[in-house]
């Protein structure tokens, strides 16, 4: 498939999501989404208030060590922190969430599996969960390789360091595409892990590059807020150390949005290859 | 069973509570203190801009912040977040006093470095900080031996550690301190006529210096604190007049550092040193000798303009004019950045052209330096500098012209830089020429606006009494310096110096009535 069919693709797989974004029960879920990771974010942040304390300073040390529980290197170790709870929120929560939101969205585009939807979840709820593990740790794996490269060497060289960036930016749009329709065939065929995963990098390989493209955008997208956090630093000498915080409830609030439209967008084209296919 | 369970767990639960509601009260109190700290290093950019009231507030924010996490020392020295608390609320109270010292409020910085020294004794380096600060103020206050017993407790309990930016870098230097305030002590003795005790504590203090300088080299040889202590040994060393001792410490240390790109000290600068000390007790010509080496073998350092400067400093005292010329010459050519010795290069050439009766080369370095270097101390110089001149000789007309034309130049520069490191002193010269035109009001006006402007600091209570001064010696007004007097006791009350204005002021209004 040539670069413009498959931009026209993934445009009108987009376009198929956007008048869903006027039905407030296709937001439920990503709502509910938001509100776990701002109530994440809120925990990390007033960790230190009275009510807070006795979950938050436990959470702190667990995520940053007992260093992180000083000001202003909470604010230093705060992006780290977050995306380490966040990757237990996105094996726990989010791919239950992302489940709901796919039967939302295949049902409203046409597709309607039998059984009622909180009983279908049920059912495929440890599928569920141990199908966003391999993505997960395939994320984590990438950011150990991405730390493997010399400090100086990053410092010092700008191509090394815009390659590392660069390189992990694209690596994990291509482990999320490769995953993404795994809840789709799990929820909505109901698959195994295994066949899941397999089915799914089929579907991906079929179907590469609109479904590159559906994840690339959202995640391009938000790579200045991701750039940002990677210079805290800055911010901590030059500006308010609590400006971290508000750029991660600003990402959140992205994350909001493109995860509607990702989900939105990669269950039309899932619906769109089966249906193709059979 | 149960319920014993549900006790044991919520007693867990509480005991760990404690300690969290400590962990949030340290950070609470460390995010407090850093935007105290970032405003007070706002603020300090350009604190001549800032009033005092300003101050006194970002004083008492620290203060209320002290107040608010106070918690009582932990016997359990383990307990380092409560430790860790207690170092937070007493660097706050620090703040505060060094603050309030700013501002001339010496009762309340008194008070807060008192409550530092009496809760805070499990803090050691912060309790030496505190009396470093208050040996400082004695120093300052010129009472000697108090500087010096409060320097020589901290020698005893705080290890040197130099480069450190607290208490334990500044270590090193006060054994030499406490010798040189003992010294001093000698000349108060004087006054009070029996010096046999002040001598034999200077004596004992010096020895003292020395023995501890000599156990640092032993102790740690081959170290930055050797090598910085083997410097304070040569100093001690010069103090007593011990000549020998003090070129061979510093030829050794200039043996150490010579060739070693990494070492903080410069082999120029020991042998400037060694040359300073030479210049003390041999022939001139030793000295040449040796700034004259230093120029060959160590063109680069920060002392071979100062050498060139020395030369020519030499060579005028001699009355080698040309030499001295030569010298300075080669200072501009050759180390043109060197901005501040240039001035002073070019201040020492006009004077020396006007001692050999070259008034017009004279004149034109005079003329030269404002523009060469327009904010320096030699071109605030310069003008006087002429005035001096034609008053010297007699000439009337061109002393009153160059008097004018200096008046100009002060008032041009303080409206192109009314808030700049400079502005101070062209005042202070500004003050001396309408003092020098017979001025008086005028100059006691700009005085008092000096004070005025530097309103609430230690400084500004300085030049009122110079008014003060100034109004009773020229203007022979004793009323009028009695008024400027207590306005002085009005605007520094907690200070020494307003309290002195005060009964200084009631005096002199007591013998005016009589």
């Amino acid at each position: 498939m040539n670069i413009f069919l498959s931009l026209g693709v993934a445009g009108r797989a987009y376009r198929s999501i956007l008048p869903l974004m006027l039905r407030p029960a296709h937001w439920l879920p990503f709502l509910v989404l938001a509100a776990v990771q701002y109530v994440a974010l809120g925990i990390l942040v007033a960790f230190h208030q009275p009510v807070v304390a006795p979950i938050g300073v436990p959470l702190i040390r667990l995520a940053g060590g007992d260093k992180a529980m000083h000001y202003p290197m909470l604010f230093l170790y705060l992006p780290s922190m977050y995306s380490r709870i966040m990757l237990v929120v996105a094996v726990l929560f989010a791919s239950v969430v992302v489940a709901v939101a796919t039967l939302r969205f295949a049902r409203t585009l046409g597709f309607a599996p039998a059984g009622r939807a909180p009983t279908s979840i049920r059912r495929h709820l440890p599928t569920l969960i141990l199908v966003s593990v391999p993505p997960t740790l395939a994320i984590l794996a990438l950011s150990w390789l991405a730390g493997q490269v010399p400090t100086d060497l990053i410092l010092n060289n700008p191509k090394v360091r815009w390659g590392v960036r660069g390189g992990v930016l694209l690596a994990v749009v291509l482990v999320q595409s490769f995953v993404s329709y795994a809840t789709a065939w799990v929820v909505l065929q109901g698959h195994s892990v295994v066949a899941a995963l397999r089915d799914s990098c089929r579907v991906t390989a079929r179907t590469f590059l609109p479904t590159f493209l559906v994840i690339a955008i959202p995640v391009v997208a938000l790579y200045p807020i991701s750039y940002v956090m990677q210079r805290v630093d800055l911010f901590v000498g030059k500006l308010r150390p609590e400006t971290i915080a508000g750029l991660l409830a600003l990402r959140i609030a992205a994350e909001l949005l493109f995860g509607f439209l990702i989900v939105g967008a990669v269950t039309r084209l899932f619906l769109w290859r089966t249906e193709s296919a059979r | 069973m149960k319920a014993r369970l549900a006790v044991v767990l919520v007693l867990a639960g509480l005991g760990a509570c404690g300690g969290e509601a400590l962990i949030g009260a340290r950070y609470r109190a460390e995010r407090e203190i850093w935007h105290l700290n970032e405003e007070y290093r706002r603020l300090d950019i350009k604190p001549q801009l800032v009033g005092p009231d300003t101050w006194r507030a970002l004083a008492v924010r620290y203060e209320d912040m002290a107040a608010s996490y106070a918690i009582a020392p932990k016997t359990d020295t383990a307990d380092t977040v409560a430790h860790e608390l207690r170092t937070l609320v007493a660097r706050s109270l620090i703040s505060a006093a060094q603050i309030r010292a700013n501002i001339g409020d010496s009762l309340q910085m008194h008070a807060n470095y008192r409550r530092v020294l009496a809760n805070f004794q499990d803090i050691p380096l912060l309790v030496a900080e505190v009396v470093l600060a208050q040996g400082r103020i004695a120093e300052a206050a010129q009472k000697w031996g108090e500087a010096a017993s409060a320097y020589s407790n901290i020698v005893e309990h705080v290890a040197p550690l130099p480069g450190d930016p607290g208490v334990p870098g500044a270590v090193l230097e006060l054994p030499l301190r406490v010798a040189r305030l003992r010294h001093q002590e000698i000349v108060q003795a004087v006054a009070a006529g029996d010096t046999t005790g002040a001598r034999a504590a200077a004596r004992a203090a010096y020895a003292d210096a020395e023995q501890r300088y000599a156990y640092w080299i032993s102790t740690q040889p081959q170290t930055r604190l050797a090598l910085e202590a083997h410097l304070h040994l040569a100093d001690t060393a010069a103090d007593q007049a011990h000549w020998q001792v003090a070129l061979q410490e510093l030829r050794l240390v200039e043996k150490q550092v010579a060739g070693n790109k990494e070492s903080i000290v410069d082999a120029g600068n020991v042998r400037f040193s060694i040359a300073l000390v030479q210049n003390r007790f041999a022939p001139a010509e030793s000295t040449r000798a040796t700034l004259l080496s230093l120029l060959a073998e160590y063109p680069q350092s920060p002392a071979a303009p100062q050498a060139l400067l020395a030369l020519a400093n030499q060579a005028a005292r001699l009355g080698a004019t040309n030499d001295a010329l030569d010298y300075l010459d080669r200072l501009r050519d050759d180390y043109a950045g060197a901005d501040q010795l240039n001035a002073e290069g070019l201040l020492t050439r006009g004077r020396l052209l006007e001692r050999e009766s070259r008034w017009a080369e004279a004149l034109d370095a005079f003329r030269n330096l404002p523009v060469r270097h327009p904010l320096s101390e030699p071109a605030l110089q310069a003008p006087l500098e002429i005035v001096a001149h034609y008053t010297r000789v007699e000439d009337t007309q061109e002393a009153n012209a160059a008097l004018a034309r200096a008046e100009r130049e002060y008032r041009q520069l303080l409206a192109r830089y009314p808030a700049h490191p400079i502005t101070l002193s062209t005042r202070t010269k500004l003050v001396q020429t309408l003092a020098l035109q017979k001025r008086n009001d005028e100059a006691l006006t700009e005085l008092l606006a000096i004070s005025d402007a530097l309103q609430g600091h230690p400084q500004g209570a300085t030049y009122m009494l110079q008014a003060a001064r100034f109004a009773y010696n020229q203007m022979d007004d004793h009323p009028r310096a009695a008024e400027i007097l207590a306005r002085l006791a009005k605007s520094y009350p907690n200070m020494d110096i307003g309290r002195w204005a005060a009964a200084e002021a009631t005096r002199l209004q007591e013998g005016g009535s009589q």
